[in-house]
């Protein structure tokens, strides 16, 4: 089945594209969010679930 | 006084005190179905002979009641208290979160009907049939356009990491349910899936695999998010890395769907891509697991005091426990082992009681005092109920990973002459019997604990006071409450649309990758002319396979490794499948594989062990299928059916479709005819058995030895 399938089947260029492109994406993503200047503003995000707004 | 209007608003909690009751109802129904299964796997004679309460009816109605009765339900308590309170609004409408309760919960009653009546489309997790998928559809769009409205229409710019995992929830749930719902209907209740063989085993499993992601997953680290931080009163650990979290997560879950089908007919390079996908699923998995366990840092003492935590603690150390044995079982050595035997079963019991009932028992520690304004009734029954909770669970996932391991090594034990040393199926049973017991002392365990918490919860409700029942008004936030200047990803939280379509994308990368090939499978399978369409009685036979949930016990597929292939035969192949529609590949092997079990027996053998199993095979667990002697068999919808399975690409000749009712008559007498020696009476030929025996007889004959 493995060879069957293999030798008519060689498109592993689109899976292997796809993880490229996903390493490059998350690798850029690490980066950006773990910039120490943006501490403060996630520290502010993190506190949303403790506000549910106020009673009148 | 208009102007005061439109600055104060409430949030809608009756909406979420409807889903919180039916949480606890329905979570205690699901399992009370899962004791009744244990029961019958321990002792064959727990079905009372009744065919709606085989265990082929109600195992789907076990996994549908759980997942999407009581697991569901807990999603929508926890979406609509926290999305409004995140969003800083009252939902966008009450009208459609009312037709979303009811429309949920009429679907569920829908399912408790038609499964037991065995009327099942036969796809695991999805096995009700076109109405009711048609309903699901419109139910969910209903469910969709409230949630997406409500965010549109927050007073908070910011969207919480909570909201981000219900938005690809809502999203791929969407995707899922449509594209492995695509089938034709022959009859009000029943219908044929598009898909055959290979790619309906493609799809089908990546719905299955992705309907643990995204709905038993997905949404539930987003109510982590909000409810742990409440709970331990701490933010959470890190914000940042809840991001990295949910962008891998959600891009890698949708990959890793193959993994279900590993040494199967699927192509080879498909299954080393979900294996790989699945072990970097472990990444964001534990970034989740630790950054939900690290937000309680500085308040562990809390733990020992609040049950509501501890059963978050809990919930957290399972996830991260199952997310881990779940790769583990996708690597391919691992899963030759695992795969088919009950090692799956305690697998998805630490997912579906550890992580899901687990963290709904918290949630619903927290909103139900919350939102009937109360104080909870008792700490202390909600800590037994956490404790014979676990045990029971540690029971049940202990004994049913023995029992996989034992019977996966003996089904491979191979002697020094290269034959089985356990060539009869059975001898595998009988070993794994006692941690069948086991599993039903634990399975009894974890439904009293949801029994004491159905208590808990109906005696906090009665304590709430009427007159405090009213809504308590909020001062609304301004729509554009600060003009600060936004730029990256903080931007991209501002803008619901944008993100919902970049999540979409993230999500629908690796469907396509998978999707390709699997839809390009007619070029590079190559179609044996020795496989040929199956005859009408067949047809008849292989739909009473599928109303009787068949595929819950036996598979139709085997793998090409040594001990498979000296217990059942060749390895399957792609091409035999290609007019299965729907595939019966099954995903667990209580009895035996049945993909070559054609011509094995004689007729009479199957008659004999329909009838009573145990006369034939001693030992055995299937039940008794008596009503398949009384039941006749449905001869005039037969060209229907083939003129359907026409349609969707099965090569049936008008001639064929015309004739197929005495086609299917004469192939019954026949049948019949030929068990007159063992004392089988003509009069049975129209009797659905000899329909099912017809399909049991064709199973794998195509291809033979050859």
């Amino acid at each position: 089945m493995k060879s069957l399938v293999l030798s008519k089947f060689s498109q592993i260029w689109m899976p292997s594209l796809v993880l490229l492109m996903f390493f490059g994406i998350f690798m850029t993503m690490v980066i950006y969010i773990f910039n120490k200047k943006r501490d403060q503003r996630y520290k502010d995000i993190s506190q949303l679930p403790f506000d549910e707004g106020d009673k009148k | 006084m208009e102007k005061q209007k439109l600055e104060t608003f409430s949030y809608n909690d009756d909406i979420v005190k409807k889903f919180a009751v039916a949480t606890s109802i329905w979570g205690a129904v699901g399992m009370l179905v899962g004791v009744l299964l244990a029961a019958q796997l321990a002792h064959w004679k727990m079905n009372f002979g009744l065919e709606w309460l085989t265990f082929g009816r109600l195992r789907p109605l076990h996994t549908n009641a759980v997942i999407f009765a009581f697991v569901g339900n807990s999603i929508f308590t926890g979406i609509y208290h926290s999305l409004q309170r995140l969003c800083k609004t009252r939902l966008y409408s009450d009208t459609l979160a009312n037709i979303h309760f009811w429309g949920w919960q009429l679907i569920i009653v829908l399912a408790a009907i038609t499964l037991p009546l065995g009327i099942s489309s036969g796809k695991e997790y999805a096995e009700l049939e076109w109405p009711i998928d048609i309903l699901i559809t419109v139910i969910w769009v209903v469910f969709a356009v409230n949630f997406f409205g409500t965010v549109i229409n927050r007073r908070e710019k910011h969207i919480y990491v909570s909201i981000w995992f219900y938005i690809s929830a809502v999203i791929t749930v969407a995707l899922l349910h449509i594209v492995n719902s695509i089938e034709i209907p022959f009859s009000l209740m029943k219908s044929y899936p598009i898909y055959a063989g290979v790619q309906d085993a493609m799809v089908q499993w990546w719905y299955g695999h992705n309907a643990v992601a995204f709905f038993l997953t997905t949404p539930v680290l987003g109510l982590m998010y909000y409810y742990v931080p409440k709970a331990a009163n701490r933010p959470v650990y890190s914000y940042r890395l809840s991001i990295v979290h949910f962008w891998s997560l959600i891009f890698i879950y949708i990959w890793a769907g193959p993994h279900h089908l590993l040494y199967t007919a699927l192509p080879e390079w498909a299954q080393t891509l979900g294996m790989v996908f699945s072990i970097m699923l472990w990444a964001p998995s534990w970034g989740g697991m630790i950054n939900g366990l690290l937000t309680l840092r500085g308040a562990w003492d809390k733990v020992r005091k609040e049950p509501m935590l501890k059963f978050f603690v809990t919930s957290l150390t399972f996830y991260g426990m199952s997310t881990f044995e779940g790769p583990l079982l996708s690597i391919k050595s691992i899963n030759s082992l695992g795969h088919y035997t009950d090692w799956i079963i305690g697998h998805v019991h630490g997912g579906g009681i550890g992580w899901n009932y687990m963290f709904a028992a918290g949630m619903l520690y927290y909103i139900v005092p919350k939102v009937w304004k109360t104080e909870l009734y008792s700490k202390k029954i909600a800590t037994n109920q956490f404790w014979i909770g676990t045990i029971g669970l540690l029971l049940y996932y202990v004994s049913m990973i023995v029992a996989g391991i034992t019977q996966g090594l003996m089904w491979r034990a191979i002697d020094e002459n290269g034959q089985l040393v356990y060539p009869n199926f059975v001898e595998t049973v009988d070993k794994i019997v006692p941690m069948y017991w086991v599993r039903l002392i634990g399975g009894i365990l974890v439904f009293a604990s949801i029994l004491m918490m159905l208590y808990n919860m109906y005696k906090t409700i009665r304590s709430a006071k009427k007159e405090e029942q009213t809504e308590d008004l909020y001062e609304a936030a301004p729509r554009n409450k600060n003009g600060e200047k936004e730029e990256g990803h903080r931007k991209l939280e501002g803008m619901p649309i944008i993100f919902t379509i970049l999540a979409t994308i993230a999500v629908l990368v690796g469907t396509i990758i998978e999707f390709v090939p699997a839809f390009l499978s007619n070029q590079f399978i190559e179609v044996s002319e020795k496989v040929r369409p199956y005859t009408p009685l067949e047809v008849a036979g292989r739909d009473i396979y599928v109303r009787e949930g068949c595929y819950n016990c036996h598979s139709q597929m085997i793998r090409p490794m040594a001990s498979d292939v000296l217990r059942y035969g060749k390895a399957s192949e792609a091409t035999e499948f290609i007019y299965d529609h729907p595939f019966q590949w099954g995903s667990k092997r209580t009895g035996p594989d049945l993909a070559r079990v054609g011509k094995k027996y004689p007729d009479s053998w199957h008659y004999f062990h329909m009838y009573d199993p145990r006369k034939v095979t001693p030992g055995s667990l299937m039940p008794a299928y008596m009503w398949l002697f009384k039941k006749k068999t449905g001869y005039e919808i037969l060209p229907k059916k083939l003129k359907v399975l026409k349609s969707i690409g099965v090569p049936y000749t008008d001639q064929e479709i015309s004739s197929a009712i005495e086609n299917a008559k004469a192939q019954a007498e026949e049948i019949t005819a030929g068990m007159a020696n063992a004392g089988v009476e003509m009069k049975m030929k129209d009797k659905q058995i000899i329909a099912l025996i017809a399909y049991l007889q064709r199973l794998g004959v195509d291809l033979g030895e050859e």
